[in-house]
C-alpha cells in the first residue's frame, strides 16, 4: 500500500518536472543549440552506432564468446573464415569479443556513473539545501575521502572482496561520487536564494518535495554535463583496473582487458590492440564532443 | 649541424676510450630477493643471488650438478644417521676473517631457532631434535648439528635422509658471518657491511632497480672466476624484461612473454634456450566434493583433455605434455606414466563418453563446478582450452580467475573443485614430488589417502640405497596415476634468451647458473 | 590565511587516523595470508612467521600495536623485503614518485597551457582544431598503451633513452652524458602527463576564451594596449583560476598514474611497492604506503585551495 502510493508520488513528481521542463523555453533553447552543434551531434550518432553494435554484433557473427577456432588461432582478421577482426591467442573470435567487451564496457561506465550520480545527488542537495552546521560537517567528510588515494582504495577494495564486477561498479561509484556532490551543493546553495523557492515554502511545501520538484530541476544542468564526462572516465578507470589484473574476469571482457592483452602483442598481433583501442578511443571523443556540447547549449554565454 | 658535429666528437671519444678491462654481467631476476640472509631468504628470486654470494658445504658445478663446496670430503655412518663433512684449507670471509667449521654449524643452527623464523628450517627436521627445537620445544643445544673441531661440521639425523647433501646444497644451509650477523643484528645485509664466503660480495642494492655483485678476492677459487661484475635487475614485467634484452641492456633474461616465440624463433634463434625443468604444471581435483569422489568422472577429466592440441596449438611454448607426476629429467628415475598416455586420442574421448554415462553423467545431466586459476596470461589460456574441450563431455567449468594468495588459500581451505597449481620440486629426486601426496604432508592439497601408495613413499624415504628407492617411489607414482586425483598438464621448461657472446650458461633441471663458470667477450 | 592552513593541518589529523583505520581492517580482511606460497609450511614453521610478525595476537591488539607504533613513525618491518623496514622502502620509493609526479604536472601545465592559450587565441582556425584534436587523442588513449609504445620506439627501435629502470642508457645519454641522469625519467614522465596535458589544453583554452570576452578585457583593447600585453598581464591571470583548482585533481589523477607507469618502466616508486604489496599481502607495506599518499592528497589540496585564494580577489579565505 504505501510502496503503491510512493510510486504514484514519483510518478507525479516526474509528470510535474517533466511539465517544468517543457514550460521552459530554455531547455528549447538548448535543445536547439545542441542540434546545431556539429561536432556533438555526430558524437551522439556515432555513440548511438556503437551502443546498437554492442547490442546486436555478437549475434551476428557465426562465432560465440564460448567457442574456440583450434584452426586459427591468432589469426589476422579476414574475410573468408568468419573472423572480420581476427582472433585472439585462444582462437576467440575478436569481433564477437570486441562488441562483447563494448557491452560490459558501456555497461561499466554508465552503472557507475548511476552510482555515483544518485549517492552525489542526494547528498550534495540535501547538504545545500539544509545548509548551516550540517552541511559545514557534511562537506568535511566529502573532504575526508577527497583525501583518500582512490586508485589505492579501488585496489584494496578489489583485492579483498574477489573481482566482481558489481564490486567493480561500486568501489568506481562509490569513489567517484565526491566531486558530484559538491557541483550539486553548490548549485543547490545558489537556487536556494531564489524567490520561487521562498514562494514553493510560503505555500506550505516540505524541504523533500522543494529538493525534489524545484532544487533539482534546476541543478540538472552542470549535472549533465558532469555525468558525460564521468563515463568515459569510468570506461577508463576500469581499463587501467584491467591493466593491473583487477578488473572483469572470464568469461566476461571489457575493452580493457582487451587493450592491455593487445599490448603485448603490438608486435606480433596488432590487431588485438588496435581494435579495441581505437573503439574506446573513438568511444571517449563521443562522449567528451556530447559534453562539451551540452555544456556551451546550457550555458550560453560560454559560446 | 652544431649538435651533429658535438654528436661525431663524443662518439669518437667513447670509441677511443681503451676497452675497459671490467668484465660485466647484466641479469634480470624475477623480483627483488626477499632477503639476502640466507636462512632468511625465501622465494626462487633469493636463489641466483644468494648462489653467487655464498658457497655451503656443497655447491653446484657449471652444469648444475652437485659438488663440494666449502667441504672437501665427507662420511656417512651408522646406517646414514651421522654424516660428518671436513671442509677444505684456508677458508676467509670475504672480510679476511677466517671461516671454519663453527660458523658453518652456527648458522645451521640458526636456522633451525624459532627467532629466526625461517621458513626453509622444514627441510631439516630430519636433523635429531630438528622439530622440537624448531619448535621450541626443545633448548637449541640439543640439535643435532655441531663442529668437534674447526675443520669438521657433523650432523646427527633421527631418520635417515637420503636428500640431506641436497638440503645442504641449497641456499638456507649456507653460512652466515656469525661475528657481522652478532655486531650489527638485521642490518649486517646491508650494502658496505655485507660480508660473504661466495664468488662475489654486495657492492649495491637499490630495491626495484639493480642489485650489484662484485668479485670476491677471498674466496677459495677467485683465480678462475672472470667475470668481475654482476648486475641482477629486477623486473617483473615480462614485455619490460624482453624489451630491455633487445635493446641489449640485459645479457640474460630468465622468462619472455610467451607470444613473443614466434618473433623469437625467427629473429633471434641463436640466442633462445630451451631446457626441461624441475616443474610441473597440474590441476588438483577435490576428490572429497560429489561428483568427483566418483574415479570414473575424474578419470574422464584426464582422458577428455588433449594436451598435446592445447601445447602445439595454443601454448607453443615447447613444455613437454605431461602424464606422469615426477619430471622426466629427475637424474636416475624412470617416470610412471598413467595408462592413458598411449590411448589414441578418439578413444580417449569415447572411453571417456562411456565413463560419464556410467557414473550417471553427462548429456541432460551436465557436471558444474568451478574451475580456479590465478590471474596469468598462460593460465588463463589453458582453463578457456580445458573448459572448451570438457564441455564437449557434459562437463560445465565455470572460470574463477583470482589472485595467486587467494587461490593458496583455496588449496590450502580445500575451499575448490578443481584448480590450478604449480610445484618446482626443490630436489632432483622424485621424493620432491611424491612426497607431497602423503598423508598428512601440508601440500597434499587433494587430500590423497592411499595406504599403499604412503607404505611406499615411507619405505622409500627411509632407506639410503638410490635404485632401490626409484623402484619403490616408480611404484608410488603408478598408484597414484591411476587413482586420478591430479590431472598433470605439462612439464616445466625454462625458457631463456642468452646472448651469443656469453659462455659458460649451461642449461641444467636445477636452474643454475653460476657467473663464477662464465665469461663474457662482448663485442665492441 | 595562516589560521586557515593550520585549522585544514588540524583536521587533516582525524582524516589520517580514519583512513589507516580503514585500511588495517580492509587489508587484513582479504583473502590468503603474506605466507600463503605454493609449498606449504610446516604449522611449527608458520607460527614463527606469525610470532615475527605480531601476527598470532587478535586483530585488535595488532591494530593498538600499528596505531602506537605509527604515531611514533615507525611504520614497521616489510614482510616482502625481509631484510628492510617500511619506512627504509618509502625512503627510496618516495623520491622517484615524487620526482615523477612533479615532473609530470610542471610539463603538463607548461605544454598543457600554453597550448592551450595558442589554440584559444587562434580560436576556430587549423591550429586549435589540431591541438585541440591532439588533446582528446591523449585522453582517448590510456597511458598503459602509451607507454609500452614510447618504450618499444625510443628504447628498442630507436635506441636512444632507456627502455625501463633507472639506469641511464641509450643515444642520448652516451652522446650527451650531462643529460644523462635525466634520461631514464623521460619517458615516464612524458606518459603520465600526456592525458594531464590534454585535459589542460582544454581548461586553459576554456578559460582563456571566457576571459577575453570580458568587459575589462575589452576595455584594455580599446585603450590600445598590444595584445601580448593584454594577453600576458591581464587574461592569463584571471584564466588561470580554474586551470588552478583542477591542479589538486590532476595531482591525484597523476599520483595514482604513477602506479600504472612505475609497473610499465620498472621504477622503483611508491605505487610499484604498493602494487607488490598488495598482491603479496605485505600488510605494513601497503598502510604504509596509503598513510604518505593521503597525506600527499592532504598537503597538496591544501596548497591548490591556498593558491586559489592567492590569485582570486573574489574568493577569502576564511
Amino acid at each position: 500500500m504505501a510502496l503503491l502510493a510512493a510510486q504514484r508520488n514519483a510518478h507525479e513528481a516526474l509528470m510535474a518536472d517533466a511539465a517544468a521542463i517543457k514550460g521552459r523555453s530554455l531547455w528549447e533553447d538548448a535543445g536547439r543549440r545542441f542540434r546545431a552543434n556539429k561536432a556533438a551531434m555526430a558524437g551522439v550518432i556515432v555513440l548511438g552506432l556503437i551502443s546498437l553494435c554492442a547490442i546486436v554484433a555478437p549475434s551476428l557473427s557465426p562465432y560465440t564468446i564460448d567457442d574456440l577456432d583450434w584452426m586459427n588461432i591468432g589469426a589476422p582478421p579476414s574475410l573468408e573464415n568468419g573472423h572480420w577482426f581476427g582472433t585472439d591467442d585462444t582462437g576467440k573470435d575478436m569481433f564477437v569479443l570486441t562488441w562483447i567487451g563494448a557491452r560490459v564496457s558501456l555497461i561499466i561506465g554508465v552503472m557507475t556513473t548511476a552510482v555515483a550520480l544518485s549517492i552525489g545527488v542526494i547528498y550534495g542537495a540535501t547538504a545545500g539545501y539544509v545548509g548551516g552546521r550540517t552541511d559545514n560537517a557534511m562537506m568535511r567528510f566529502v573532504d575526508v575521502l577527497y583525501a583518500l588515494p582512490l586508485l589505492f582504495f579501488i585496489i584494496i577494495l578489489v583485492t579483498v572482496f574477489g573481482r566482481n564486477i558489481y564490486l567493480v561498479f561500486l568501489a568506481i561509484g562509490c569513489v567517484e561520487w565526491l566531486t558530484m556532490a559538491r557541483i550539486v551543493r553548490g548549485q543547490t546553495l545558489s537556487v536556494k536564494q531564489k524567490e520561487f523557492i521562498e514562494a514553493a515554502r510560503a505555500s506550505g511545501a516540505g524541504p523533500a518535495a522543494i529538493i525534489g520538484r524545484h532544487v533539482l530541476p534546476n541543478v540538472v544542468g552542470p549535472v549533465i554535463v558532469y555525468v558525460t564526462l564521468l563515463v568515459p572516465t569510468n570506461i577508463l578507470v576500469e581499463s587501467y583496473l584491467s591493466f593491473l589484473g583487477l578488473g572483469v574476469k572470464e568469461p566476461l571482457t571489457s575493452w580493457g582487458v582487451l587493450i592491455s592483452r593487445g599490448a603485448n602483442s603490438i608486435e606480433s598481433a596488432p590487431w588485438l590492440l588496435l581494435i579495441p583501442a581505437t573503439c574506446l578511443a573513438i568511444t571517449m571523443f563521443c562522449f567528451n564532443f556530447i559534453g562539451d556540447g551540452l555544456r556551451d547549449a546550457l550555458d550560453p554565454k560560454d559560446r | 649541424m652544431r649538435l651533429l658535429t658535438q654528436l661525431t666528437v663524443t662518439l669518437f671519444c667513447i670509441l677511443a676510450l681503451p676497452a675497459s678491462a671490467e668484465t660485466v654481467l647484466n641479469r634480470s631476476g624475477g623480483s627483488d630477493p626477499s632477503s639476502l640472509d640466507p636462512q632468511k631468504a625465501t622465494g626462487n628470486t633469493a636463489a641466483p643471488i644468494l648462489n653467487e654470494l655464498f658457497v655451503g658445504l656443497l655447491t653446484t658445478d657449471e652444469n648444475g650438478r652437485m659438488t663440494y663446496g666449502l667441504a672437501e670430503s665427507h662420511t656417512m655412518s651408522d646406517h646414514g644417521l651421522v654424516w660428518e663433512y671436513k671442509l677444505r684449507d684456508g677458508l676467509k670471509w670475504s672480510d679476511g676473517t677466517a671461516l671454519t667449521a663453527k660458523d658453518v654449524a652456527w648458522s645451521l643452527q640458526r636456522l633451525m631457532l624459532p627467532k629466526t623464523a625461517a621458513r626453509y628450517a622444514q627441510f631439516f627436521y630430519s636433523v635429531k631434535n630438528g622439530r622440537p627445537v624448531n619448535a621450541g620445544q626443545a633448548p637449541p643445544e640439543s640439535l643435532g648439528i655441531t663442529s668437534p673441531d674447526d675443520k669438521t661440521v657433523r650432523i646427527e639425523l633421527s631418520a635417515p635422509n637420503p636428500l640431506l647433501p641436497q638440503a645442504l646444497s641449497s641456499f638456507s644451509a649456507m653460512p652466515s658471518p656469525r661475528h657481522k650477523v652478532e655486531e650489527l643484528g638485521d642490518d649486517w645485509t646491508k650494502p658496505g657491511q655485507f660480508v660473504s664466503n661466495g664468488a662475489y660480495v654486495l657492492d649495491e642494492w637499490l630495491p626495484g632497480t639493480r642489485l650489484t655483485l662484485k668479485k670476491n678476492p677471498n674466496f677459495y677459487d677467485a683465480q678462475n672466476v672472470e667475470i668481475d661484475t654482476v648486475n641482477f635487475y629486477p623486473t617483473q614485467n615480462l614485455n619490460t624484461v624482453f624489451n630491455r634484452f633487445r635493446a641489449g641492456e640485459l645479457d640474460a633474461i630468465l622468462n619472455f612473454p610467451p607470444e613473443q616465440i614466434s618473433w623469437i624463433k625467427e629473429n633471434i634463434p641463436d640466442e633462445l634456450r630451451i631446457s626441461p625443468t624441475l616443474g610441473i604444471y597440474y590441476f588438483l581435483i577435490n576428490a572429497k566434493k560429489p561428483p568427483f569422489d566418483d574415479i570414473r568422472v575424474r578419470k574422464a577429466l584426464a582422458l577428455a583433455f588433449d594436451r598435446e592440441a592445447l601445447i602445439d596449438r595454443l601454448l607453443n611454448t615447447g613444455v613437454i605434455p605431461a602424464y606422469s607426476f615426477v619430471s622426466p629429467v629427475v637424474e636416475g628415475y624412470d617416470v610412471a606414466r598413467a595408462s592413458i598416455a598411449d590411448m589414441p586420442m578418439a578413444d580417449r574421448i569415447a572411453d571417456a563418453h562411456r565413463l560419464m554415462s556410467e557414473a550417471g553423467y553427462g548429456g541432460n545431466n551436465p557436471v558444474t563446478f568451478e574451475l580456479a586459476y590465478d590471474t596469468q596470461e598462460e593460465n588463463r589460456k589453458i582453463a578457456v582450452a580445458m573448459k572448451s574441450m570438457w564441455a564437449a563431455l557434459g562437463f560445465n567449468a565455470e572460470l574463477m580467475d583470482t589472485e595467486f594468495r587467494n587461490l593458496n588459500r583455496k588449496a590450502r581451505t580445500r575451499d575448490y573443485d578443481i584448480m590450478r597449481w604449480a610445484w618446482f620440486s626443490p630436489f632432483n629426486d622424485a621424493s620432491g614430488y611424491l612426497n607431497l601426496l602423503r598423508t598428512g604432508d601440508p601440500s597434499n592439497y587433494v587430500d590423497y589417502a592411499n595406504p599403499e601408495f604412503n607404505a611406499l613413499m615411507n619405505q622409500a624415504n627411509s632407506i639410503s640405497d638410490q635404485e632401490q628407492r626409484n623402484t619403490l617411489m616408480r611404484q608410488a607414482e603408478q598408484i597414484l596415476m591411476e587413482d586420478y586425483v591430479i590431472i598433470p598438464v605439462f612439464h616445466y621448461v625454462s625458457r631463456r634468451l642468452v646472448k651469443t657472446y656469453i659462455d659458460g650458461w649451461n642449461e641444467n633441471a636445477r636452474n643454475n647458473y653460476l657467473a663464477r663458470y662464465m665469461t663474457v667477450n662482448r663485442p665492441d | 590565511m595562516t589560521s586557515y592552513a593550520l585549522r585544514r593541518l588540524i583536521i587533516a589529523a582525524p582524516t589520517l587516523f580514519m583512513i589507516v583505520t580503514l585500511s588495517f581492517f580492509m587489508m587484513h580482511l582479504a583473502p590468503g595470508g603474506p605466507f600463503d606460497a605454493e609449498a606449504s609450511l610446516e604449522p611449527e614453521v608458520i607460527a614463527n612467521l606469525e610470532a615475527a610478525y605480531d601476527l598470532d595476537k587478535p586483530i585488535i591488539v595488532q591494530y593498538g600495536f600499528y596505531l602506537g607504533k605509527v604515531a611514533r613513525g615507525d611504520f614497521g618491518p616489510s614482510i616482502i623485503y625481509i631484510d628492510r623496514t617500511v619506512t627504509e622502502l618509502l625512503v627510496i620509493g618516495l623520491p622517484v614518485s615524487i620526482k615523477l609526479g612533479l615532473s609530470a604536472m610542471i610539463l603538463a601545465l607548461a605544454v598543457g597551457g600554453s597550448l592551450g592559450v595558442i589554440a584559444a587565441l587562434r580560436r576556430n582556425s587549423l591550429t586549435d582544431y589540431a591541438v585541440m584534436g591532439v588533446a582528446m587523442t591523449g585522453i582517448a588513449v590510456p597511458s598503459f598503451v602509451m607507454a609500452p609504445l614510447m618504450s618499444l620506439l625510443f628504447g628498442v627501435v630507436l635506441k636512444i633513452l632507456p627502455v625501463a629502470s633507472l639506469e641511464p642508457r641509450g643515444g642520448l645519454a652516451e652522446a650527451l652524458p650531462m643529460l644523462a641522469p635525466i634520461t631514464p625519467y623521460i619517458l615516464p614522465v612524458v606518459a603520465l602527463a600526456l592525458p594531464q596535458i590534454a585535459i589542460l589544453a582544454r581548461l586553459t583554452r576554456g578559460a582563456m576564451i571566457e576571459t577575453l570576452r570580458q568587459n575589462y578585457i575589452r576595455t584594455a583593447r580599446a585603450k590600445g594596449l598590444g595584445q601580448r600585453n593584454v594577453v600576458w598581464t591581464h587574461a592569463l591571470k584571471s584564466a588561470s583560476l580554474p586551470v588552478i583548482s583542477y591542479l589538486g585533481p590532476a595531482a591525484a589523477s597523476i599520483l595514482t598514474g604513477s602506479v600504472v607507469i612505475e609497473q610499465i618502466f620498472q621504477l622503483p616508486g611508491m605505487g610499484r611497492f604498493f602494487i607488490q604489496g598488495a598482491i603479496n599481502r605485505d600488510y605494513p607495506l601497503v598502510l604504509g604506503i596509503v598513510v604518505v599518499y593521503a597525506l600527499a592528497v592532504i598537503l597538496l589540496n591544501l596548497i591548490v585551495d591556498l593558491m586559489y585564494g592567492l590569485l582570486d580577489p573574489k574568493v577569502k579565505v576564511e
